[in-house]
């Protein structure tokens, strides 16, 4: 009778012991749902650093606020993320901000972002189109014509090479 | 007196010039140099720039060689455009295919109305463009068919090629520049989403 007693004492210390377990909260005091690798971060800290460069650069109205954006697209460009429409939006990024620098008077900026831009990715986009575009421009603004005249059949080039893509491959 | 061979040709190859400058919209002067009717010829075949790259930038001297290579351009800008009309006609379904993805993308947001993704996305590219723009993909099975991503880019590589033609013929346009402009928040949108996806 004791005994019986005894384990059924047990037991249900036992059930009580792991019951008080499972409200134990888990290590770091974090849902494992909520942990965030560092690739998921870095993507979403660019997609938000890039929305908000693009808002700016569309509500700029002033020359500083035109700075501004530029300086905020510089930076979203310069975020580390690699993947395919990552690295076509980066050079968007660097195609737009070098033409506010381009239009503020600025083509020192402009030609460095640029050449980081191209350099940052050879495979034929339509960002790398429109950052030949923006160099045309900026080489045209300096008298450089040929340099100018350069960029546009590089642009064209790669336009006609993924227009051609999309009517060959519906 | 009749008029000399040198003389129809010059006339010829005139005529030429302003079938071409109604036929592009862009002004000529009277009188253009070679190089500026190569141009001419190479923008007429909207849709195949690339014989740009593979032509010289001017025209023979003749006359007449100049009016052939025009008419040749405008040979090959009529081949491209009947391969264009094609997909022309397959606008419409790409057109009901875009209005099916702002629906599911509505039905979406009914469900889930604290959806970051798509607060974040959406109401941006509203105010962007003042116009719808593309809704962004989700990882749910309500993803958005793979020819709206087609139709996105097709409409900026126009606006794209018609801002080139225009900055080749030594202008811009500011009209051509804010629908390039409209064309890649479009686009930029669709990038948004893959890059979403790419995780």
């Amino acid at each position: 009778m004791r005994r019986r007693v005894l384990c059924f004492a047990l037991f249900g210390g036992l059930l009580l012991c792991g019951c008080a377990r499972d409200d134990e909260p888990s290590s770091g005091g974090l849902e494992p749902a909520q942990v965030l690798s560092g690739a998921d971060a870095s993507v979403t800290d660019f997609k938000n650093s890039l929305l908000e460069a693009h808002a700016a650069a569309d509500a700029a109205e002033t020359e500083q606020m035109q700075v501004q954006a530029a300086r905020s697209m510089e930076s979203a460009f310069g975020m580390p993320v690699s993947t395919p429409a990552a690295l076509e939006l980066r050079q968007e990024l660097a195609a737009r901000a070098a033409a506010i620098w381009i239009e503020l008077g600025r083509d020192a900026a402009a030609e460095s972002l640029i050449q980081s831009g191209l350099e940052l990715s050879s495979h034929p986009s339509a960002a790398r189109a429109q950052l030949l575009m923006v160099q045309a421009d900026l080489a045209e603004g300096r008298g450089r014509d040929e340099l100018a005249r350069a960029s546009l059949m590089a642009a064209l080039a790669i336009n006609q090479q993924l227009f051609e893509q999309e009517i060959e491959e519906p | 007196m009749p008029k000399s061979e040198t003389e129809q040709e010059l006339q010829a190859a005139e005529r030429l010039r302003l079938e071409l400058e109604s036929e592009v919209g862009l002004p000529t002067p009277k009188g253009s140099s070679e190089e500026e009717l190569a141009e001419l010829a190479e923008l007429a075949a909207l849709g195949n720039l690339a014989q740009l790259a593979q032509r010289d930038w001017t025209l023979p001297e003749s006359p007449r060689r100049r009016a052939e290579v025009i008419s040749m351009a405008k040979a090959d800008a009529a081949k491209k455009r009947g391969r264009l009309a094609s997909l022309t006609l397959l606008r419409p379904m790409i057109g009901a295919f875009s209005a099916a993805a702002v629906l599911l993308l509505v039905l979406r947001v009914v469900e889930h109305p604290d959806d970051s993704e798509i607060g974040n996305l959406a109401p941006g590219a509203v105010s962007q463009t003042g116009s719808s723009s593309l809704p962004s993909k989700s990882e749910s099975s309500d993803a958005v068919p793979s020819r709206d991503a087609l139709f996105s880019r097709e409409d900026l590589l126009r606006a794209q090629a018609t801002s080139l033609a225009r900055r080749a013929a030594g202008g811009k346009s500011e009209a051509e520049e804010v629908e390039l402009a409209m064309a890649w928040r479009a686009y930029r949108g669709r990038l948004i989403s893959e890059l979403g996806r790419e995780r």
